[in-house]
């Protein structure tokens, strides 16, 4: 690891989301730019706060990150998706969105799906399930909110929506109350994503 | 719906042959109540290729377990604190 010549801090990259834009930072000595690269920090949180309202992510999840556990056990490289499952109020999305704004932060465009508003659409309209589709293959990343595949009737659409999005190679990043048991859907998801059960230890 | 004849009768007769009779007594009986029916472009070709038998049947804990072989999940422990305050945006 390179040094700073000045006061032999190791140096690092840094990555900041500037103007809607991904600006990285190589090879920078934290200390030595201590004041430029909080200013930077500071801009880019704001930047990445009016990205997640533009992306539709809700009021509580705009400020999350990922947890060390997280860092701990998933790539950041994106070559897989992520599943987390588990009971209501145990910090799944939260979880999610972190890892979208590290993807973001990647260079990925991304995009966030309620799951439920979807499902919404799709009894509505069955027949936008194309644009749902189109609009996620125009992303690199998709994060699906409270994912679900209970209903029938919406089968054959939620089929389709996964079989496309794992046929063209999309990351998927996703989360559910518990992973879907239907074997097409299972073997697709399976595929694409590792797979966390999350817990809380209170304190 | 059209009647498979030659090679595609074949191929759904040795598809049937591992249910047991229960077992088809019960995916007659799921499928009359299921969406399957009413889609138009179900054949009796289509019930082979995507194995309809077995996911019409399918459902209960045995089954669940079965198709958990897919996945090879991880526990996330997340430490909390009591009176954690909410994240500020």
């Amino acid at each position: 690891m390179n040094q700073c010549p000045k006061c032999n801090t190791p140096l690092l990259d840094f990555r900041f989301l500037i103007d809607g834009k991904v600006e990285e930072l190589t090879q920078w000595c934290p200390s030595c730019n201590a004041n430029k690269l909080n200013r930077m920090q500071e801009m880019s949180n704001v930047a990445m706060i009016q990205l997640m309202i533009k992306l539709g992510v809700p009021n509580i999840y705009r400020a999350a990150h990922l947890t060390t556990a997280m860092y701990d056990l998933s790539s950041l490289e994106f070559v897989k998706g992520t599943i987390w499952y588990g009971e209501s109020g145990v910090g799944k999305t939260y979880q999610m969105v972190g890892m979208l704004k590290e993807a973001i932060l990647t260079g990925f465009k991304v995009k966030f799906c309620d799951w439920s508003s979807v499902m919404c659409t799709l009894r509505c309209k069955p027949e936008a399930y194309r644009d749902i589709v189109n609009d996620m293959l125009n992303c690199g990343v998709i994060a699906i909110d409270d994912f679900y595949v209970d209903n029938n009737y919406t089968y054959d659409y939620v089929y389709y929506i996964i079989k496309t999005l794992h046929g063209a190679g999309k990351r998927l990043l996703m989360t559910a109350t518990e992973l879907p048991a239907q074997p097409k859907i299972a073997m697709r998801l399976a595929e694409m994503t590792n797979q966390y059960e999350v817990v809380n230890e209170w304190k | 719906m059209a009647i498979p004849r030659g090679t595609k009768h074949a191929e759904l007769q040795e598809y049937l042959k591992p249910f047991t009779g229960d077992e088809l007594e019960l995916f007659f009986k799921k499928l009359a109540t299921s969406q399957w029916v009413n889609n138009e472009y179900f054949s009796l070709n289509r019930l082979v290729k995507e194995d309809i038998v077995r996911s019409v049947i399918a459902g209960g804990t045995k089954e669940l377990e079965a198709v958990n072989k897919y996945y090879h999940p991880k526990r996330l422990v997340i430490v909390r604190y009591k009176n954690e305050p909410m994240p500020e945006v």
